[in-house]
């Protein structure tokens, strides 16, 4: 056989044969692969190998890594920079959860008009727990009032005097802001968070209605409840209006509308209507609703009698299907309907009458939020596109954006950047005031006036700003001169002149004690700040200098040109040492590692390149993808108008921050783990500087303008040329997709190692899976019974599964087999849990009790009595105690009880109390003294085991279910409603991560115990295994 | 080995591999085989070992690395010239080996009988299915045991599954019949001819057998005639179902022998006293395109956009946030069409090509109704999270066979026949930057339409 001549039909036995034989060749092709990645190779051969690959390395010199790069992730001793070093989630995948932290365009949540038609307020989500409350006056756009509200907003409404604003805050109390200054007032009342807010049309009293099902009217002016009603069900709160003081009425999703009288301290129920359950409400005026049948026409609907009113017609044709968005508005007293038909119209009634009809183009199609003042005067409209759009009914042509402003424009170009703590962004408010926004509030927190601007004269065009390291601000000028805007009271703002061209790049030392300065010619000026004066001016570079930076330890400093060199400079004389000139492209984009031994470079044609700054050589590259790193495959459209609204005047054409294409950005981890580039085409794209690989890229849907890695490490902010500023959680490398179930994996486990996975479904399947290969290894039937629930002993050889009735069903996961089907309970059973040496099981049912079974009889040997459903149980470490929480007969909104029982006895031990809802979880810690638990409403709780005592809580804005503790219980892993996981620390309950599983709904969460893995199991039959951190 | 049962074309074929005389259309033909037919793959891989056997005894010598290691067997005639030293034992040894290989190879492959006496193999399965043999012997198979090869079914086979399993099998003629859960089917004697189908549910693709013959299922209350249709039976304790999706086929009732003929996208339901009424259902297309070029048609969620086609594209639509059941979610969808968007098949593949911007992702949810109830709604979804991701903010055209979706939720409690999709929907998280689609299309691969695949667009951005 011609060994050189290999036929197809003999490769294909060979591969057959080699695979059978060696089994171990074909494991081993993964290191293969790993290690190739680190080999040089032809882009072509990458792409046409594997169009999903990630693009080559180029590694060009031996990389001597920095102690902070190691990857026990122990901190580095002696630097201070360096010695918080976070648990290791994974390789340095930022593309978890997306909070917004700073965000002027989109995600409106509230929209009120005031009823005098002065304000409009606005709520927005900031940092996923927080609310933005933004009041601004509709004649000038600009926000007079805002308040940051920690707990977020879930209601908001304006006071009928337009003098206060009334809020539902996240922490349930019902919250009074006085728009003159003057404290807010915060009322507690709710268990649950509040649905919906109104005041009386004579605004002295409040109502709230909460998802507790409890109506609240409040004294407004004495902050006290005046009376409050509930009927202990459970229900949602949907609306709630006063139609008089003394009557008002609530709307629940079950359909009715409860009317209540209301006597100052008394509350009645007085009748409820039930809606047709195929009316859909839109729209109310407090006496009518406004809404749609499935036809989607109008209809209109008496809410004293639930029955329909006549549709008015116009020109004899009944208004049908003008309702396809569901999206209108009623004003309060003139009971003007406004609804957004179709395409970008807004139809106007006035009284609710077609026939007084006026028409309003808003050039918006995706309109979701709409209000008007009293008289139905003036409107707003918020869409996701265009912004927040008014216009006054009585002039036409009244029509206007007030969100975003017009300065959006210059913002674009002058990027805001990140302070050196990462705490504020500071960007150009207007041409004449610089503002500092706070990271963790979204609030203004300063504003500088530049210097000309105080002295009465036009300022010069910015063209490029920093955040200094004393909390000063530098502002680059299209004139070359550098203001220097401090909160010194004592100094005033002042221009440093450093250039006869625009100043394109700014630097500043960590000590505050030199700015570094490049300009449009590729000349550096050094500025003594101590002085505020140019010691000296050099021009080693013959374009553009795009950006500079200094070290961390003050040695070096480094400036990137168009002409395609990277220049680094001796701080301490001020000279150049070296040029880089091994580019091909202009350098867009330059950072000092925190041990500042390496500088990154980012170049216009995508490539990133990492250097030794001690050798000058080239320790490793690579070139991004075109599609991450080129505007044209994705945001052209953005870009471009972009483009087309900026026209920048001729001081300014050379600006720094116009690039199109390439990295802009770059940002190291403080451990030197990860690197991070953004892109002008809206991309970040982290790199894992252990392993030396591109991780999963994220897009932002604007150019990046600064990246920085939050202090923890946990999250990475991005600012973009739009002045947004989005928080990216850290996540874990991608999961192992097990696939195998038809319908939901309700039970997902895995074996203490890791290894093995098991998984039950609706399906009635429960199959065995080798995790590390993702394959299935056994799928057993159970007789056609869904799996609802169920445990895995920790060595992965025994299971037990229960279904949607009373049965618990034994597997042998040795012999592949179930072994038996078992009755005891007389309801479903919920819970499972084995005892660590897989001796032991326990069930908890609907029955109210907790079983005790024997796995190798299947026999019942104890019954503990819980007096309620049990939902969730577990054996402490030492089996010894079993933990377990009930659910209240009305529902998971009432509190419930989480307790301690002794296994031997049946005797309760502890009462954890303090949680308001039913608790779906709880974890004990290794050595079993302490117990973590968390509830349906967001709140999670440490307990100290044996004394009941709460140590520590913190509260999520999203429900919590599914609670396991990894990596040597140092991290807690939550499964967050409906579709996500909260990886935090075990001890602080800070957030290390927080991943968003490709699902609708995870179904169930289990980690390895022993190992670093985590499973869910998903309504759509698959089932993912995350590894966390480096195996 | 019983060279006399190889086909000719084997026997040529394995003997020109023998003397390393194979031509291209030979060695072409020969991987096909190896890819294709299990029982050549066993014949071949027996025969190699023999082969090898002989070019070890031919070709070591006291020399060589192999005679080494002592392994040359007692020496035939023609090999005189070789060493006679070598030890009675270790050759006996040695002989043991090989026929203990070929032993362990033969149980490995696991032949029942040999191919001519089998009707056809069962190639896939979920769960456990249960195979009764006409001696009374009966195996139970699990989805693992077909990872290395099908199943060789043997006449008079009775093929159960069980509440939570399913089973494929495919005949020699092509003909593939997916057997439900709780089914039973027996091949009969003459398994190409007639089979029985006491209860449970089957989906048929039959192919057009010879003139003269035809294929039969038999359930309790009928005979189904099929002359090369697709089909779908479905056998309960008081009736029998009968939906016809290609083809057409004629039932006779047990009861009175009474007759009836279903054509292409008609049902009949069969009691034992009852007329037999033939109920028409809307069979789409088979084929089924929307390309956004002209916009976003009528009724579907999703806006048109413009925004960095692919080539040779004038429009796409991209996903909008969209509410329901109080969840959010980024969705493209179509409306309800009543009469369905298109046929499903065995062999239909959904084509899309699409763009997701990363971390975004999505999945494809097809709603379908069944022939005799317009109402009831199956919900199945198609989930393939790491394709989506695999190339961030690039158009990418993909080919998913649909029968990669799998049945989510619940459906109609009483068994019922269909699968008519009316809607289809792609969601994705309501906080990404969402995705974009430039074109959907459906065809089939097996059918003679396949040729006309869907013009698949350029991935490279305008």
């Amino acid at each position: 056989m011609n060994m050189k001549q290999i036929r197809p039909w003999q490769s294909i036995l060979f591969a057959a044969a080699l695979a059978s034989v060696f089994p171990s060749c074909i494991r081993s092709a993964p290191e293969n692969v790993s290690t190739e990645a680190a080999t040089p190779t032809k882009p072509s051969e990458s792409i046409a190998t594997d169009v999903g690959a990630t693009p080559p390395i180029h590694p060009t010199n031996k990389i001597d890594r920095p102690e902070s790069a190691s990857v026990s992730g122990d901190p580095l001793p002696g630097n201070p920079e360096l010695e918080t070093v976070p648990l290791v989630i994974g390789s340095g995948n930022f593309n978890g959860h997306r909070d917004p932290v700073v965000i002027r365009f989109a995600g409106l949540r509230f929209l009120r008009v005031s009823p005098n038609g002065q304000y409009a307020a606005t709520v927005r989500q900031v940092n996923r727990t927080g609310a933005l409350l933004q009041v601004r006056e509709i004649s000038s756009g600009q926000v007079q009032h805002e308040y940051y509200e920690p707990s977020g907003m879930t209601a908001m409404e304006f006071d009928p005097t337009s003098q206060s604003i009334a809020y539902g805050a996240g922490d349930h109390s019902v919250v009074l802001q006085s728009l003159d200054g003057t404290p807010a007032s915060r009322w507690p009342g709710h268990r649950l968070s509040i649905g919906d807010i109104a005041f009386s049309p004579d605004g002295k009293w409040l109502a709230s209605f909460g998802h507790d099902n409890r109506l609240l009217v409040w004294d407004a002016a004495h902050a006290t409840m005046a009376a409050e009603a509930s009927d202990s069900t459970t229900r949602f709160a949907l609306q709630v209006r006063f139609v008089t003081p003394e009557r008002l009425w609530t709307r629940s999703p079950d359909g009715f509308v409860r009317w209540y009288d209301f006597t100052g301290d008394r509350l009645s129920l007085s009748q409820e209507v039930k809606l047709p359950d195929d009316f859909v409400v839109a729209a109310t005026d407090g006496e009518k609703f406004y809404g749609m049948s499935p036809s989607r026409s109008l209809r209109i609907l008496d809410a004293f009698t639930g029955r329909d009113l006549p549709v008015p017609q116009t020109d004899g044709v009944v208004t049908e299907r003008i309702l396809p968005r569901g999206v209108s508005a009623v004003s309060s007293r003139s009971r003007d309907l406004a609804i957004f038909t179709s395409g970008t119209q807004l139809s106007l009634w006035a009284g609710g009458d077609p026939r007084q009809s006026q028409s309003w183009e808003l050039g918006a199609s995706d309109v979701s939020l709409m209000d008007s003042d009293q008289d139905g005067r003036v409107w707003a409209a918020y869409s996701g596109s265009e912004g927040l759009l008014v216009f006054d009914r009585e002039r036409p042509d009244s029509m206007r954006r007030i969100e975003p402003e017009s300065r959006i424009v210059l913002d674009r170009i002058i990027s805001p950047r990140f302070s050196p703590d990462g705490a504020t962004v500071v960007s150009l408010h207007d041409a004449n005031t610089v503002a500092v926004l706070e990271i963790a509030t979204g609030l203004t927190r300063r504003q500088f006036s530049r210097p000309a601007a105080i002295a009465g004269a036009a300022p010069a065009i910015a063209t490029v700003l920093l955040a200094g390291h004393q909390n000063e601000v530098f502002c680059g000028t299209g004139a070359g001169g550098v203001e220097i805007l401090s909160d010194d009271s004592h100094a005033s703002p002042l221009t440093v002149s450093v250039s006869n061209s625009a100043v394109t790049a700014l630097a500043t030392s960590s000590d505050g004690e030199y700015l570094v300065a490049g300009d449009a010619s590729g000349s550096t000026a050094w500025v003594e700040l101590r002085t505020s004066t140019r010691v000296k001016s050099m021009r080693e570079q013959n374009a553009k200098i795009t950006a500079a930076d200094i070290s961390p330890n003050r040695r070096l400093a480094a400036t990137a040109s168009e002409d395609r060199t990277v220049v680094l400079w001796n701080v301490a004389t001020q000279s150049p040492t070296l040029t880089l000139r091994d580019f091909t492209h202009a350098v867009q984009a330059l950072k000092f590692s925190p041990a500042s031994d390496w500088l990154a470079c980012g170049d216009e044609d995508g490539t990133v390149s990492v250097w030794s700054v001690e050798s000058g050589q080239q320790v490793w590259s690579t070139t991004l993808r075109e599609s991450i790193s080129h505007p044209r495959a994705s945001g052209a459209e953005l870009l471009e108008n972009l483009t087309a609204t900026f026209k920048p005047e001729a001081d300014a054409r050379d600006s720094g921050n116009e690039s199109k294409t390439g990295i802009v950005s770059i940002a190291f981890s403080r451990d030197q783990r990860v690197l991070a580039v953004g892109t002008a085409s809206g991309y970040t794209q982290t790199i894992d500087l252990v392993h030396w690989t591109l991780l999963a890229p994220v897009f932002q849907q604007a150019p990046v303008s600064d990246l920085t890695f939050a202090a923890d490490a946990a999250s990475l902010l991005v600012a973009t040329t739009s002045g947004d500023v989005a928080r990216w959680w850290r996540a874990p490398d991608p999961p192992v997709s097990l696939a195998g179930h038809q319908g939901s994996v309700r039970f997902a486990v895995l074996d203490s190692s890791g290894q093995r996975g098991v998984t039950g479904g609706v399906d009635g399947q429960l199959i065995i899976w080798n995790v590390d290969q993702g394959t299935l290894v056994q799928s057993l039937g159970n007789e056609g019974e869904a799996i609802t629930t169920g445990a895995l002993a920790p060595d992965g050889r025994r299971a037990v599964s229960g279904s949607y009735g009373s049965g618990v069903v034994f597997w042998d996961l040795v012999e592949m087999k179930r072994i038996s089907k078992r009755y005891g309970h007389k309801g479903r059973v919920w819970s499972f849990s084995f005892s660590p040496d897989g001796n032991l099981v326990a069930s908890g049912c609907d029955d109210q009790t907790v079983k005790l079974w024997d796995f190798a009889t299947q026999k019942i040997l104890r019954t503990i009595d819980q007096g309620a459903s049990v939902r969730f149980l577990r054996f402490s470490p030492d089996a010894k105690q079993i933990v377990t929480c009930t659910i209240d007969p009305r529902g998971w909104q009432f509190p419930a009880q989480m307790r301690l029982w002794e296994t031997a006895t049946g005797k309760l031990l502890v009462e954890y109390k303090g949680h308001q809802v039913a608790v779906n979880a709880a974890v004990f810690s290794a050595d079993g003294h302490e117990l973590t638990s968390c509830d349906a409403d967001g709140r999670v709780c440490r307990w100290k085991v044996l004394t009941g005592n709460r140590i520590d809580q913190s509260v999520r804005p999203s429900g919590l279910s599914h609670a396991g503790l990894i990596r040597d219980g140092r991290c807690l892993v939550m499964r967050r409603f409906n579709n996500g996981l909260f990886i935090d620390t075990a001890d602080s309950l800070a957030r290390l991560s927080e991943v968003d599983v490709p699902t609708l709904a995870i179904s169930d969460m289990n980690v390895a115990s022993a190992g670093n893995r985590i499973i869910v199991g998903t309504e759509e039959g698959v089932a993912y295994v995350w590894s966390i951190g480096h195996e | 080995m019983n060279h006399s049962v190889w086909p000719e074309e084997w026997s040529t074929l394995l003997h020109a591999v023998a003397e390393e005389s194979l031509t291209d259309e030979q060695e072409r033909r020969l991987a096909d085989l190896l890819r294709s037919n299990v029982a050549f793959r066993h014949e071949y891989i027996l025969h190699c070992q023999l082969i090898t056997l002989l070019t070890w005894q031919l070709t070591a010598t006291p020399g060589d690395p192999a005679s080494r290691i002592e392994i040359l067997p007692e020496t035939p005639p023609l090999l005189t010239g070789l060493s006679r030293h070598r030890s009675l034992r270790s050759r006996k040894l040695w002989i043991a080996g090989v026929l203990a290989m070929i032993v362990i190879g033969i149980v490995w492959l696991r032949p029942p009988r040999s191919e001519s006496t089998s009707p056809g193999d069962i190639t896939e399965i979920v769960g456990e299915v249960t195979v009764a043999r006409a001696d009374g012997s009966s195996i139970r198979l699990r989805a693992e045991e077909l990872t290395q090869q099908p199943w060789m079914l043997q006449p008079d086979d009775q093929i159960e599954t069980e509440r939570d399993s399913w089973a494929k099998l495919l005949f020699r003629d092509k003909t593939a019949i997916h057997l439900f859960p709780n089914t039973r089917l027996s091949l009969g004697a003459e398994p190409s001819l007639k089979l029985t189908v006491p209860e449970g549910q089957v989906q048929a693709r039959v192919t057009p057998q010879p003139s003269g013959e035809s294929i039969t299922f038999v359930s309790p209350h009928a005979e189904i005639r099929v002359l090369g249709t697709e089909l779908e039976i479905l056998s309960l304790a008081g009736r029998t179902d009968v939906a016809v999706s290609e083809g057409k086929v004629r039932v006779t009732r047990n009861s009175d022998g009474q007759t009836s003929e279903v054509a292409t996208a008609q049902f009949l339901s069969i009691t034992d006293s009852g007329d037999l009424a033939v109920l028409e259902w809307p069979q789409p297309a088979d084929e089924w395109s929307v390309d956004f070029d002209a916009g976003l048609p009528v009724g579907w969620s999703g806006r048109a956009s413009r925004d960095g086609l692919p080539n040779n594209s004038r429009g796409a639509a991209q996903s909008v946030l969209v509410s329901q059941e109080r969840r959010l979610s980024m969705e493209i969808g179509s409306p309800t069409h009543p009469d369905g968007l298109f046929a499903w098949h065995d062999d239909s593949v959904l084509h899309i090509t699409f763009r997701v911007q990363p971390p975004g992702w999505f999945h494809i949810y097809l709603y379908a109704r069944p022939y005799a109830d317009s109402q009831t709604s199956l919900t199945y979804c198609c989930v393939k999270p790491d394709l989506w991701q695999s190339l961030p903010g690039e158009w990418r055209t993909v080919s998913i066979p649909c029968s990669e979706f799998r049945r989510i939720g619940s459906g109609p409690t009483e068994p019922m026949l269909g699968r008519i999709p009316n809607r289809i929907v792609f969601s994705g998280p309501s906080d990404s930057a969402g995705f974009a689609l430039d074109r959907i299309s459906v065809n089939r691969t097996g059918s003679t339409t396949s040729a006309n695949a869907p013009q698949t667009k350029s991935t490279s951005a305008r």
